[in-house]
């Protein structure tokens, strides 16, 4: 258009003389108008064209995902991969409104869309160290990236997701069951805890969480094909963590499972033999799970009957849990301990709830057979009419464990307190040792009544007239002469006893001898008496030679005196001149 | 229009040569009288025009093509440096984010220059120049011509881009350690680079001062 205008006034003003060619020209430029030169552009807009639709046709879904933390995770950097192919990208990392969680938004590739259902999961891969082994250790060069787990094909669209915090331990693609088991306390089980089936490692648990009613935990496993099979309907599954530790009459029993199974857990099962084969159990059952495999046998009973007893002693020693047994066969179990107190008779009491399981005892007809057992409540009823009590008594007396024991006493008044209406009551009695410690009461309090002031103060009095009695000096001097009489007879009766034996020998011929002599000598004493007696001449002589001799020996006494005296006299004689 | 009667500010300066009907032989600059031999030179044959043919049609469809391409030179990564496996695609403009965030400045402002500045502000000028002369606008034909003159000689600037990619592609390739891998945006971009340079080229600047010649002639 405007190399029109161009021409025309090129060709009209001024240089007339030209000759009129531009005419010619100006329809040739005319025709340029389409000049091919605009093929350029058109090639341009078609190709950025293609590049827009290719672009938005190869754009796969984009979708976001919450995660607790973006630890490793870079915008635009980390990828999302599906059994290590990349099948996205993470364009955007921010915090959520709150501040609680991270954000991530990213897009896949196409053809991801069908797997985006509910059931997809998203998880960061990261080097993770645990029991079970080590995983992720590539990233540790290559950085975190997100895994995809794809849902199942043609559920619901689903463009937001929760990212889990560790991987899923089943992915959807492994074959098995899913099975849900229900236990009082979680133990030692953990996510990755293995499932054992004979010694066999078959499954994992997948999680746990707290039953609608957070009474109970729900443990989640899963069993891997093909040993899902053997998990039947009534199967039993037990807790194997830790150490088995038994005493028994045949000495101490370890029993552990694998060393792994004591750090982290695991779980056994087992499927009883019965005669009609049970059906295999179908994905989601839900299973009990027992604490040890003993008390797989004691769970099998379902009857349960609740009783209360009440006893007014103290039950230290008894827990809940503890066996009630008859005969010193288990046959309950003690479920609960309180303590009721009434306020206007200031009077506590000790309520025991336990459970009796009628079916551990097997009832039988008169032929010895089995019968169905009536009802227990009859039953219990009438075996209380003929004496049934309860009463506590140590099972162990290391630890003073007690148990409810079940005795027929007969003739014992059945006293029940009554304060439930929940539970029917079973009537008590007091234990042994409480009977034992009754009786000790009573005589202690009998024997606190005797008027023992009075009875001393009377024996005191007593006492002290007999020492009166006692201390008095003659008294003391009977006892003195009475102890040297005593000493004197014991020297006599000493010497006695060295003489007596060679005396006794001789005694009889002795006792011969001296009648004979005594004759003999009385013959002499009667001469004797003849010559010596007073009116014997022989007694007048000897009158006279006494005095004669007692007048000789004065006589011989002086002269000896002289002698001594004056010794020369002897020669010189008696006349002394020279003095 | 020569160049040193542009020069001259607003002062009349006698006749044109297209007003004389006179045209330059493009290939031998014999001064021939348009149509006189049917629009070919007499001398090398070569075929004569007063002005470049079909300038503004022509300008016109190059700069448009220009527009269109820069838009996936930019979007599209112009190259990705690998250092010890990991990588990312870098866009022109997320290259130079890179480089300031790196705290190259002085490089990063070459790159911008080279990379957004030039090739937009040709683009923006070409445009100028085309509505102007196509709105017969009388206003600075100067400043206008100067603009023209600064384009052409930012012209051979243009693919300093281009050519640091290649030079670093050759250069940086060690294997696991560090590698640049060339993207579909430099493409683009020397797409755009050279169909400018052909825009500039095929905008006649003498057109600017037709219009004033027309005008006042």
């Amino acid at each position: 258009m405007t190399t029109l205008d161009e021409t025309d006034p090129q060709a009209n003003m001024g240089f007339q003389d030209i000759p009129p060619a531009p005419p010619a020209r100006a329809q040739v430029d005319g025709k340029r108008n389409f000049s091919v030169i605009w093929i350029i552009p058109l090639v341009a807009l078609v190709v950025g064209c293609w590049l827009v639709y290719k672009t938005y046709s190869e754009k796969g879904p984009d979708v976001t995902i919450t995660f607790k933390s973006s630890e490793g995770i870079i915008a635009g950097k980390t990828l999302i991969k599906h059994k290590d192919v990349t099948i996205g990208i993470i364009n955007d990392v921010r915090l959520d409104d709150d501040f609680t969680s991270v954000i991530l938004k990213a897009s896949l590739v196409p053809g991801v869309e069908k797997y985006l259902t509910p059931s997809a999961k998203f998880w960061v891969v990261r080097p993770r160290f645990s029991l079970q082994g080590v995983s992720g250790l590539g990233t540790l060069v290559s950085g975190a990236y997100l895994e995809l787990e794809p849902g199942k094909k043609g559920g619901k669209k689903k463009r937001e997701f929760r990212g889990l915090d560790s991987p899923p331990l089943v992915r959807a693609d492994s074959q098995g069951i899913r099975i849900l088991l229900t236990t009082p306390t979680l133990g030692s089980l953990a996510v990755g805890s293995p499932v054992y089936y004979r010694g066999i490692p078959v499954g994992e648990v997948l999680g746990h969480d707290l039953s609608p009613d957070k009474r109970k935990v729900h443990v989640h496993a899963f069993i891997k094909a093909p040993y899902h099979w053997m998990v039947r309907e009534n199967t039993h599954f037990w807790s194997v963590s830790g150490i088995d530790l038994s005493f028994g009459a045949d000495g101490v029993r370890v029993q552990t499972a694998t060393l792994a199974s004591l750090l982290i857990g695991g779980v056994a099962f087992e499927t009883p033999e019965t005669l009609e084969e049970s059906k295999a159990a179908v994905d989601e059952s839900v299973f009990m799970l027992h604490p040890d495999r003993l008390t797989i046998t004691e769970n099998a009973y379902s009857q349960k009957i609740p009783f209360i007893l009440y006893f007014s002693g103290s039950v230290r020693g008894l827990k809940s849990g503890a066996p009630v047994e008859f005969r010193g066969i288990k046959i309950g179990t003690v479920t609960d301990i309180k303590m009721e107190f009434e306020r206007e008779k200031t009077n506590f009491k000790v309520a025991v709830l336990v459970q009796i399981e009628p079916e551990r005892v097997v009832e039988i007809d008169e032929k010895g057979e089995l019968s169905k057992m009536g009802s227990p409540y009859e039953l219990l009823e009438t075996l209380v009419d003929r004496g049934l009590r309860a009463q506590l008594e140590t099972g162990n007396y290391l630890t003073g464990q007690l148990y409810v024991n079940l005795t027929l006493k007969p003739g014992t008044p059945i006293t029940l307190v009554g304060g439930n209406k929940r539970f029917p009551e079973l009537p008590t009695v007091p234990s042994n040792f409480e009977e034992i410690s009754t009786f000790a009461y009573n005589f202690l309090a009998k024997l606190q009544s005797v008027p023992l002031d009075e009875i001393s103060k009377e024996l005191v009095a007593i006492l002290e007239g007999a020492n009166k009695t006692v201390n008095a000096p003659e008294v003391l001097n009977t006892i003195r002469s009475l102890d040297e009489a005593l000493v004197t007879l014991r020297g006599a009766a000493e010497k006695m006893d060295g003489m007596i034996e060679p005396v006794s020998e001789d005694l009889g011929e002795a006792a011969k001898a001296a009648q004979v002599a005594l004759q003999r000598s009385e013959e002499l004493m009667t001469l004797m008496m003849e010559v010596v007696g007073p009116d014997a001449p022989l007694n007048y002589r000897v009158m006279e030679l006494s005095q004669e001799l007692t007048s000789t020996s004065r006589s011989i006494r002086s002269f000896i005196d002289s002698m001594n005296r004056k010794p020369e006299s002897l020669v010189f004689g008696k006349g002394g001149g020279k003095k | 229009m020569s160049r040193a009667a542009c020069k001259h500010s607003g002062e009349p300066y006698g006749s044109s040569a297209r007003l004389a009907g006179m045209a330059s032989c493009h290939v031998c600059h014999l001064v021939v009288k348009k149509g006189s031999v049917g629009g070919y030179c007499p001398r090398c044959k070569t075929p004569v025009h007063s002005r470049k043919v079909d300038s503004l049609n022509r300008t016109w469809a190059l700069v448009i093509t220009a527009i269109i391409l820069y838009i996936p030179a930019n979007l599209y990564p112009v190259m990705t440096v690998s250092k010890f496996g990991q990588g990312e695609p870098s866009t022109i403009v997320s290259g130079v984010m890179h480089l300031i965030h790196s705290g190259m400045w002085p490089l990063a402002m070459i790159v911008f220059i080279a990379s957004i500045i030039v090739p937009v502000g040709k683009l923006a000028v070409l445009v100028y120049l085309l509505l102007s002369v196509q709105y017969s606008s009388l206003n600075h034909p100067h400043d206008r011509t100067r603009l023209y003159r600064i384009l052409e000689m930012f012209g051979h600037w243009s693919m300093v881009d281009v050519f640091l990619i290649s030079i670093l592609v050759a250069l940086v390739d060690m294997g696991f350690l560090a590698t640049i891998e060339p993207g579909v945006g430099v493409l683009y971009f020397g797409a755009v680079v050279i169909i400018t340079l052909f825009a500039s080229r095929a905008f006649d600047p003498r057109l600017i001062w037709d219009v004033i010649d027309d005008n006042t002639g």
